[in-house]
């Protein structure tokens, strides 16, 4: 059960309120956010709430709201660190800590800069608790459409955040790595984790599931980790999450001239404001990403609105009729795939659930 | 010893308290490894705190005048929650002060006599932080 492992760094009487928690609204929670002095507020399916000291919930600051006091907060922030802020002052320079279990914690405070660098993070005064979710199979149900002639294509996932592209991404990653009988060989997959939000490496373990054969650059920039990658491990695949910077966009360009397969995330509402973005127009004018899958929270988070091709012409739009895909045509299905909550409500292409398709891929092994 | 340890190895405190405890004698050492214990096992929700609770227990076997629990106290209540280098100032400042008082005692203990019933254990401290 995940949910004490990511209240278990916080105070006693936060932590007490939290474990009082029903179950549904576990499966709904994204988010806690600590504000010295402050109530503490939770994000749930993308909506932010206040706690009352018994536990309720309220869209309104309650007279008896839950407040972080200092005390709480600087007990939570030692644990957290394990009294050692100074072990982990590279991440908290960038502004998060990796917790184990692949949770993360953002941080705020007063930036100590020297040369025009943030040198470290001090008075730290807010904490966010995000809860990194694996889901195991979600991205199974969406591998045949991001094949053609058997070969997986270089993919981009994109959206707004907190649409679910890591989690998507992740077990992209662990599907391609693993293989999935009768659909895909396992691939040598090597991932650049920028923000140590794919794996969550820990001690250089990653905590979630990446498959037997990914290998993890731990919090290491992406366009300098692509070329260590390619220079060091040999990979066939290569992911990486928030494509976002000039130097990013020609890493990945060289990732992708070297014969090596992408599959990258990026934020972005929709494919217009995808290529909007001056920085990611190489990408679209070599055409180098033959799928784009469009990801939103019509549904819940997750809901893959759209897969486009690499002229942006919908392969599948969620609420029309679909067009043939890798050769083959998928039916008129109507297209709803979402799997926030415990994730049944995705229809396969295979006809296979995806609890049952993960099941298979893990007996293959 | 805690100084390379935070500085140079960046061990998490606990493990750099453990550390520091096996270079260390009673009743410093066991100073070291309870509050090591307490922080882990989160019976103390403070390094300061751990470190009071652990003081107290050895109480009878140690010396320490209040001017030194003040200085070991006040160096606990910075230890791990700043960087590396504010770190390093905090034990570096706590090891001048404890030499000072070291020495304050060393020139009553001429007067008096009663130099080993207190230079033992501070030795012990100091040796504890310089061991390098």
């Amino acid at each position: 059960m995940p949910v004490p492992e990511l209240i278990s760094c916080l105070a006693e009487p936060l932590r007490a309120v939290l474990a009082g928690l029903d179950e549904r609204t576990w499966q709904q929670l994204e988010e806690v956010r600590l504000r010295k002095g402050r109530p503490l507020m939770v994000t749930l399916s993308g909506f932010s709430f206040f706690l009352t000291r018994t536990g309720k919930i309220c869209p309104e600051l309650p007279g008896d709201a839950l407040i972080v006091t200092e005390r709480a907060f600087a007990e939570t922030l030692a644990v957290m660190t394990k009294h050692s802020l100074y072990a982990v002052e590279e991440q908290v320079r960038s502004g998060f800590l990796t917790l184990s279990g692949g949770h993360r914690a953002g941080l705020v405070g007063r930036a100590v800069v020297e040369n025009g660098q943030v040198r470290s993070l001090q008075q730290i005064g807010g904490i966010n608790l995000r809860f990194g979710r694996a889901v195991p199979g979600i991205a199974v149900p969406l591998l045949p459409y991001l094949l053609a002639t058997g070969r997986l294509q270089n993919t981009l996932l994109l959206s707004a955040p907190g649409a679910g592209k890591t989690t998507l991404l992740r077990d992209l990653v662990r599907c391609v790595s693993t293989g999935v009988p009768g659909l895909l060989v396992g691939l040598r997959v090597g991932v650049v984790d920028e923000r140590s939000e794919i794996a969550g490496c820990q001690a250089g373990v990653p905590q979630h599931d990446l498959g037997p054969q990914t290998d993890v650059l731990d919090s290491c920039p992406k366009a300098e980790g692509i070329m260590m990658l390619l220079r060091a491990m040999s990979p066939q695949v290569v992911a990486c999450d928030e494509v976002g910077s000039h130097a990013d966009v020609q890493a990945l360009l060289e990732a992708l001239h070297a014969g090596v397969i992408v599959l990258a995330t990026v934020h972005a509402g929709t494919a217009a404001q995808l290529q909007a973005r001056p920085v990611l127009r190489p990408l679209f004018e070599e055409k180098v990403f033959q799928r784009l899958v469009l990801l939103g929270r019509s549904q819940g988070v997750g809901t893959i609105e759209a897969i486009y091709d690499d002229n942006l012409r919908p392969l599948l739009k969620r609420g029309t009729k679909d067009v043939e895909v890798g050769g083959g045509s998928v039916g008129d299905r109507r297209m709803q795939w979402h799997w926030t909550g415990c994730g049944g409500g995705i229809p396969a292409p295979t006809g296979r659930a995806p609890v049952v398709a993960y099941r298979l891929a893990g007996a293959g092994n | 010893m805690l100084e390379t340890e935070i500085s140079y190895a960046l061990s998490p405190l606990t493990s750099a308290m453990q550390t520091a405890a096996c270079h260390a004698q009673r009743p410093v050492a066991n100073v070291l490894q309870e509050s090591a214990i307490r922080l882990q096992e989160r019976q103390a929700v403070s390094v300061a705190q751990a470190w009071e609770v652990g003081m107290e227990a050895e109480r009878d076997r140690s010396a320490l005048l209040p001017n030194d629990r003040a200085i070991l106290l006040s160096l606990c209540a910075a230890l791990g929650r700043s960087d590396r280098s504010e770190q390093q100032k905090h034990l570096r400042l706590a090891m001048e002060r404890l030499a000072q008082a070291e020495e304050a005692a060393r020139r009553a203990a001429e007067k008096n006599g009663r130099l080993w019933s207190y230079l033992g254990p501070l030795t012990g401290i100091l040796v504890a932080l310089i061991l390098i």
